[in-house]
């Protein structure tokens, strides 16, 4: 979808409609992280490198969140692994 | 601080430049103001976080809030793109994204720097009633009607869509006279391809996009004479230095060289710059082959609608298509309405618009 950067955050095509969706910083990096195909626990690594003071609860927490959110969107496509 | 030291300021940033001057705390609603009537705002989003001065931090917050806001146009106006750019293709219909979609993707080094309001794309005149067709099946209607016999002759259709986007579908790359010297054709042949959302797009070549910019920052008046357009000629002239000479013997076998040369004096003049080196010695050559009626109409001072009439209709291939042209002002069309009135004051206002003021 066409997206653009500001900042730390990422502006998103929504794939039906073409509406905006804009991603904090969080979003926007599991966005891009999932740009490189990475696997969920190598999201969870990403995090722990960019935000190694929030507990390991919390960021699975929010990353989950932020996958259903974009599943929710239809802004995931999955591959076998 | 006059707008104009403002405009050098963002002219600069859209080359990554420095100076003259900077937003302050004082003036930052001065500076919003001229970005968004201008186009730049993601320019004066690039001199706020960059620069060193007493911006408060809600200002600094509100450059971002609008240039998510722009990015958020822009994803929007892309997402109809790649719809129009799948019919065009399916439908075997040939096109270029002209413009500020065009550039954002292959001349800035993030398309984030570039803001545009519409999407406009280039075609080949005989494709446009096949494009037409494609584009009201895909859900677009045409923004307003043509004269009689105009459309053969209008630079450009407006197509509305009900998401909001407007497209411009290009038969020529300008209006008139300047349309008519750059052969569409020509253009199609060579464009280029780019990557939109993993979806392969076509847009003139870099050389072209300069030639286009020039053309239209030097005819566009009024509201239509953007900054967004001095800033394309300013950003392109410097990738494109390289092939200089090569690029001004295009734009003369076209008759337009001094028009390019007139836009790439008026964007460093504005941003307060001199002429690159590597156009220095091509733009001292001597221009043999130029249209001096066309030079009359849009290098002058002033408008000049009637002179651009007079050098588009020298233009026409023939005298059957001036007469057809001509017929457009005076034949009165039944009331687009339905009431089967006579629309003669509409037209009269259409005919007075274009020998008073002309347009885009």
């Amino acid at each position: 979808v066409p997206e653009r950067s500001v900042g730390d955050q990422v502006v998103l095509a929504r794939p039906v409609g073409g509406a905006a969706l804009v991603l904090g910083p969080t979003a926007a990096l599991v966005w891009m992280a999932l740009a490189d195909w990475l696997a969920i626990d190598e999201l969870e690594t990403t995090l722990a490198t960019q935000y190694p003071n929030i507990p390991a609860g919390d960021r699975h927490g929010a990353l989950h969140e932020i996958i259903q959110m974009l599943d929710d969107e239809d802004l995931l496509e999955r591959r076998a692994p | 601080l006059s707008d104009a030291l403002r405009k050098t300021r963002l002219l600069r940033a859209a080359v990554g430049l420095d100076g003259p001057v900077d937003p302050t705390a004082a003036d930052w609603s001065e500076w919003v103001d001229l970005a968004k009537t201008e186009r730049v705002l993601p320019q004066l989003y690039e001199v706020a976080q960059t620069s060193v001065t007493d911006l408060t931090a809600h200002q600094r917050a509100e450059a971002v809030a609008i240039q998510l806001d722009v990015a958020s146009t822009m994803v929007r106006l892309e997402h109809a793109l790649l719809e129009v750019a799948e019919v065009f293709d399916k439908g075997g219909i040939p096109y270029a994204v002209l413009k500020g979609t065009a550039t954002a993707h292959l001349d800035h080094p993030d398309p984030s720097l570039r803001q545009f309001g519409d999407i406009d794309l280039l075609i080949d005149p005989a494709d446009l009633g096949g494009a037409r067709a494609l584009l009201k099946s895909a859900g677009w209607s045409q923004a307003y009607r043509l004269p009689r016999y105009h459309e053969e002759f209008t630079h450009a259709v407006t197509f509305f869509a009900s998401g909001l986007a407007e497209l411009d579908l290009h038969q020529h790359i300008a209006h008139r006279a300047l349309g008519l010297l750059v052969p569409t054709q020509e253009l199609l042949a060579d464009r280029e391809p780019f990557d939109l959302a993993g979806r392969t797009l076509w847009a003139l070549s870099r050389p072209d996009r300069l030639i286009h910019g020039a053309i239209h920052a030097v005819a566009s008046r009024g509201p239509y004479q953007r900054l967004s357009s001095t800033a394309d000629v300013l950003l392109l002239s410097r990738l494109v230095a390289p092939d200089a000479g090569a690029l001004l013997a295009r734009a003369e076998r076209w008759r337009v060289r001094t028009i390019v040369e007139r836009a790439l004096r008026g964007a460093h003049d504005a941003a307060a710059l001199p002429i690159p080196d590597a156009w220095k010695r091509p733009m001292a050559g001597v221009v043999h082959h130029r249209d001096r009626l066309v030079e009359r109409a849009y290098l002058s001072t002033g408008r000049r609608p009637l002179t651009e009439e007079l050098a588009y209709l020298r233009l026409l291939p023939s005298w059957r298509h001036r007469r057809r042209y001509l017929s457009g002002y005076l034949v009165i069309d039944q009331d687009p309405s339905g009431s089967g009135g006579v629309n003669l004051r509409d037209r009269v206002r259409y005919l007075w618009s274009r020998v008073s003021r002309g347009s885009a």
